[in-house]
């Protein structure tokens, strides 16, 4: 299909210019308002003049010229042609070539003309009124069903032309026989048909005679017109030299026959009033008028001729000068449209880009060249029999349609509308960029549509987009992983961020040996109780097996052997596609596996692979640091246990200490003691010696185990810190010693500011009995014990200092001094277990306070360091 | 029965089971001029059954209920912390009174002693006059001052 080819289909499509002037004389054939408006408005007008001079109301000047002489009526063939012949003709044409339908007014209006004239008889203006009128109508008539040309170029022209000329001579002539109906006839002979026919000939030649020279000369002149006012083209040409010799000698001879005819009439008209009585003077005129009326018509019949001769001579002329440029006009015109239309056609075909032209109005496609059907797959005469509306989604169409209501498509002549979704033959959704033309191709309203296809473009946008949602997904995923604190949880989170990103309707994680975990569309709930799940067993073997990731396409999916069996078991769900990915542990042993299954109808590419992948990585590492801390915990719990029962075994051990060691202790004192009370008698100095040392020794051992089991408490116990008002402890303290200070006549001096401190009570009471029996003890024979204790509050943290003037300490043995059973000196000089000051340090260490040691010749200072507390 | 009950109001039940600490403590109460008469058990299984009249326990003009426990806590069998429990779990018997005898300073001990009811909780002393005060002070206090509930 070419251009030339839309021109004609667009042609016929469209509803042509059919020039009908038959609408002139039948109203209801066209219903056209100009021939209904001028037939109106002619009646109107008729009866209005038909009435006017019969009233004389001397509003219209009505001179001796116009005041009607029946003789010269009867006679008067200029009046006829002035009246009637001229004007008709003028209508002829202007309806007939220009097809300017209001040109029947200067016809209609001349006949009113003809009855004005004073003193006239109505029946003679009715006459009169009619007689342009019904020959017009009659005319057109006949001539106008014609369908050949009209322009006289052609002997069948001038036949239907002499043809409506004598139908319209008939009808005009009307008049004369009404004149005779009426008795108003000048010269009545009774004979109504003669009276009729007796102006048809003359009628009907005047009316070939006045017509044709216009026709012949004007022709040309309308052709161009026509052309150029109404833009058709017509296959009318100026007309030829053998065209104008038959219009020359059918003028010719009708001419001739006019004068013959013509001469015979009058004669006998002549004849006629001559053979009448009439009154005097009356002859005379006649004869005069006689000779004038023969005179007027050849005059007439020169002027015609010579205006016909003029016309043909002027036309032939001007008929060859326009044919010449008509010729080369539509030579250039042709070639320009074969070029312009070669270069639209090269254009439109060759371009690499899809074009489609189609309706505006309908949408409907008119052609498309070689790139669109390749594009969409449709082929051109399958593209014209489809709209604009059916390459889209049927989502998109409101939207199309919206787009052509919207005010700018008819404004604009080129618009870019944008990106759209087009639809090709298969199916596939492609985007496009589109630029419309508006062209006007026959009277045609098109647009031409320029078509960009950017589906790769868009295909790489959404591509980025989903990787960017992937990624943030992914990321997400790994936080609730690592989030999550079971195994279960992990998978939890696996198998819904697995089906999120893979845009699967099932995901299920497994991990060995029991962890289930699924995400199931809502589409699917019924398949969400485990029970009811695809069973993963085959698809975990096979991984087991393979090792790495698995896709299954839909078809392969369906042809499966098993598929049957499956479908049979899980009734109407549909599996699709397959993807299985494993989770694969640090040391790459396979631990479990993370599926997705039924993408809809698409399968999984590789991206859903790759994304799938990652994802289960991190839920492997995931997984793993779960089972590692899980591992862990076990085995801390374990190691708790197991202290628990090394305590207990500790505790019991020290109960034993504490009980089963003193009673031995308690029986050797009571006994010896028992010895020493009743019998002392029996015994010598030496032997009452022994007994002492027995039971001081004893003594000496209960203390002993007494401290050990102190401190191994101090160890054992976890000592809640409460708030301890320090003085009272010191006061409490010196309490408990007051026995050893009296007996050693020691001096305390105290000066304990009321400085509470985070503590244990009964430890910090041990450790400040502990150091100040210290203090007492380590003091030079001979020598008071001077003791004095004192506390600070410094920076959060108390000081209590006690001050002896012992012996010292030298620096080398300050750490020496508190650790358990470290002693300076022996037993014998300062008896002691050595635990003491251990049990200080241990028992500062369990409320987080400190020990520290000043000393010099002059004595020693102990700084116990504890938290200060405070309220709030 | 009122002889019975005037037995019963002056022997005093001593669970013990280290031979030297009965001996220990019973010159202490003779020390002491504490004249009651004690009874001794060996284990807390035969605590148990004196206090419930059982096997060889069931005559109470021999083995009468006795006004007050002394209850040492490392006992064969039945430690003294399932007697004491035991015992104040008894509809008759649970108003008597405990003072546990023990060698014991743990607090864990003295705690659990006090939870299950103990009356009082002394240290057995090493030195020989801290255990005689201790059991004469103890006498003074339980068999002279305090007036005693009713046992059945």
């Amino acid at each position: 299909m070419s251009v030339t080819d839309i021109k004609l289909v667009s042609a016929a499509r469209s509803t042509g210019w059919r020039w009908r002037p038959l609408s002139m004389v039948s109203l209801s054939a066209r219903g056209g308002y100009p021939g209904f408006v001028v037939m109106s408005l002619w009646l109107v007008l008729t009866i209005v003049s038909i009435w006017w001079p019969l009233g004389d109301n001397g509003l219209i000047p009505q001179g001796p010229g116009f005041t009607w002489n029946r003789w010269d009526w009867y006679l008067g063939h200029t009046l006829l042609v002035m009246h009637f012949y001229l004007p008709w003709t003028i209508s002829v044409c202007l309806v007939m070539w220009l097809g300017f339908e209001w040109g029947a007014v200067v016809a209609y209006l001349a006949t009113l003309f003809s009855t004005l004239y004073k003193d006239m008889p109505p029946q003679i203006a009715v006459g009169n009124a009619l007689h342009n009128p019904l020959a017009m109508a009659t005319f057109f008539l006949f001539y106008c069903n014609y369908k050949g040309d009209y322009t006289l170029r052609s002997p069948k022209s001038w036949g239907w032309f002499a043809l409506a000329s004598l139908a319209a001579a008939f009808v005009s002539s009307l008049g004369s026989f009404i004149s005779e109906f009426t008795g108003t006839a000048l010269v009545g002979g009774g004979d109504l048909l003669v009276a009729w026919l007796e102006w048809v000939p003359n009628a009907f030649l005047l009316s070939m005679l006045t017509c044709a020279p216009f026709i012949l000369l004007l022709s040309p002149s309308i052709e161009r017109a026509k052309q150029r006012y109404l833009g058709r083209a017509l296959p009318a040409n100026p007309y030829s030299p053998r065209e104008l010799v038959l219009a020359a000698s059918m003028f010719a001879i009708t001419l001739v026959l006019f004068l013959l005819v013509d001469d015979q009439w009058i004669s006998r008209r002549a004849s006629t009033l001559l053979k009448l009585r009439l009154p005097q003077g009356v002859e005379k005129v006649i004869q005069s008028e006689i000779e004038t009326q023969r005179v007027a018509i050849w005059v007439l019949a020169l002027m015609l001729a010579a205006i016909c001769l003029g016309g043909v001579f002027f036309t032939s002329r001007w008929a060859h000068r326009l044919r010449m440029r008509f010729d080369s006009e539509t030579r250039e015109a042709r070639s320009a449209l074969r070029r312009s239309e070669a270069n639209f056609r090269n254009f439109f075909e060759n371009n690499p880009a899809p074009m489609l032209l189609y309706d505006r109005d309908t949408g409907e496609y008119v052609d498309v060249n070689q790139a669109a059907v390749e594009r969409y797959g449709y082929t051109r005469s399958e593209f014209l029999e489809r709209t604009v509306f059916d390459i889209r989604p049927p989502e998109d169409v409101p939207k199309v349609k919206a787009a052509m209501r919207a005010p700018d498509y008819r404004a604009a002549d080129y618009r870019h509308t944008g990106e759209w979704r087009h639809v090709t033959k298969s199916g596939e959704l492609i985007y496009v960029d589109v630029r419309v033309s508006a062209l006007t191709i026959d009277n045609r309203a098109l647009n031409l549509v320029l078509v960009y296809d950017v589906s790769p473009r868009k295909q790489a946008q959404v591509a980025v987009e989903r990787r960017a949602r992937e990624l943030q997904s992914l990321a997400a995923s790994s936080l609730e992983i690592a989030g999550a604190k079971t195994v279960d949880g992990i998978l939890q989170a696996c198998a819904e961020r697995a089906r999120e990103l893979s845009g699967a309707k099932i995901a299920i994680a497994r991990c060995e040996p029991q962890h289930l975990q699924s995400s199931v569309a809502d589409e699917y709930q019924a398949w969400r109780a485990p029970g009811r799940l695809p069973d993963t067993e085959a698809i975990w073997r096979v991984l087991l097996n393979k090792r790495f990731p698995q896709r299954v396409t839909v078809e392969e999916v369906k042809n499966h052997r098993l598929y049957p069996e499956f479908a049979a078991r899980y009734g109407r769900m549909p599996i699709g596609a397959v993807l299985a990915v494993p989770l694969t542990r640090s040391d790459s042993e396979l631990v479990g596996a993370l599926i997705v299954a039924d993408k809809g109808p698409g399968d999984f590419d590789a991206e859903d692979e790759s994304i799938l992948v990652q994802l289960a990585q991190n839920a492997s590492v995931g997984i793993e640091s779960v089972l590692l801390r899980e591992a862990l915990e076990t085995h801390m719990e374990e190691l708790e246990h197991r202290v628990v029962e090394r305590t207990a075994e500790l505790d019991a051990f020290a109960y034993s200490v504490a009980h089963d060691l003193r009673a031995p202790l308690r029986a050797m004192h009571g006994f010896a003691d028992a010895v020493r009370e009743d019998y002392a008698g029996a015994l010598d100095d030496a032997g009452r010696d022994f007994l002492t040392r027995i039971i001081k020794s004893a003594k000496n051992m209960d203390t002993l185990i007494q401290d050990l089991l102190a401190y191994s408490r101090i160890g054992r116990e976890k000592a809640e810190l409460t708030a301890v008002p320090l003085s009272e402890i010191v006061q409490d303290s010196l309490a408990d010693l007051q026995h050893e200070i009296a007996s050693r006549g020691a001096r305390v001096e105290v000066s304990v500011p009321p400085l509470t401190v985070w503590a244990h009570k009964a430890t910090l009471k041990q450790v400040v009995v502990n150091l100040v029996s210290n203090a007492l003890k380590f003091t030079a024979p001979g020598t008071t014990p001077q003791i004095r204790i004192w506390a600070v509050a410094l920076q959060g943290r108390v000081e209590l200092c006690v001050r002896d003037n012992g012996i010292g300490i030298a620096p080398e043995h300050r750490e020496r001094i508190f650790k358990v059973f470290e002693r300076l000196h022996g037993s014998e000089t300062y008896p002691g277990t050595g635990i003491g000051l251990s049990i200080v340090k241990k028992g500062l260490a369990s409320m987080q306070g400190e020990i520290s040691i000043e000393s010099d010749g002059h004595g020693s200072t102990f700084h116990a360091n504890l938290k200060e507390y405070r309220d709030g | 029965m009122a002889d019975m009950g005037n037995i019963s109001k002056t022997t005093i039940l001593l669970a013990e089971d280290d031979e030297n600490d009965v001996m220990l403590i019973k010159r202490a109460f003779s020390k002491s001029h504490v004249i009651n008469p004690i009874a001794c058990v060996k284990n807390g299984e035969e605590a148990v059954a004196y206090l419930s009249g059982e096997g060889q326990y069931a005559d109470r003009l021999r083995y009468p209920l006795p006004f007050m426990m002394l209850l040492d806590l490392k006992l064969p069998r039945l430690s003294g912390h399932e007697v004491l429990s035991w015992l104040r779990a008894q509809q008759g018997l649970r108003r008597l009174p405990v003072v546990v005898l023990t060698s014991s300073r743990e607090p864990a001990d003295i705690n659990r002693a006090y939870e299950l009811g103990a009356n009082s909780y002394l240290v057995k002393p090493v030195v020989f006059e801290e255990f005689s005060t201790l059991l004469k002070q103890l006498q003074v206090y339980w068999l002279m001052l305090s007036e005693h509930p009713e046992l059945h």
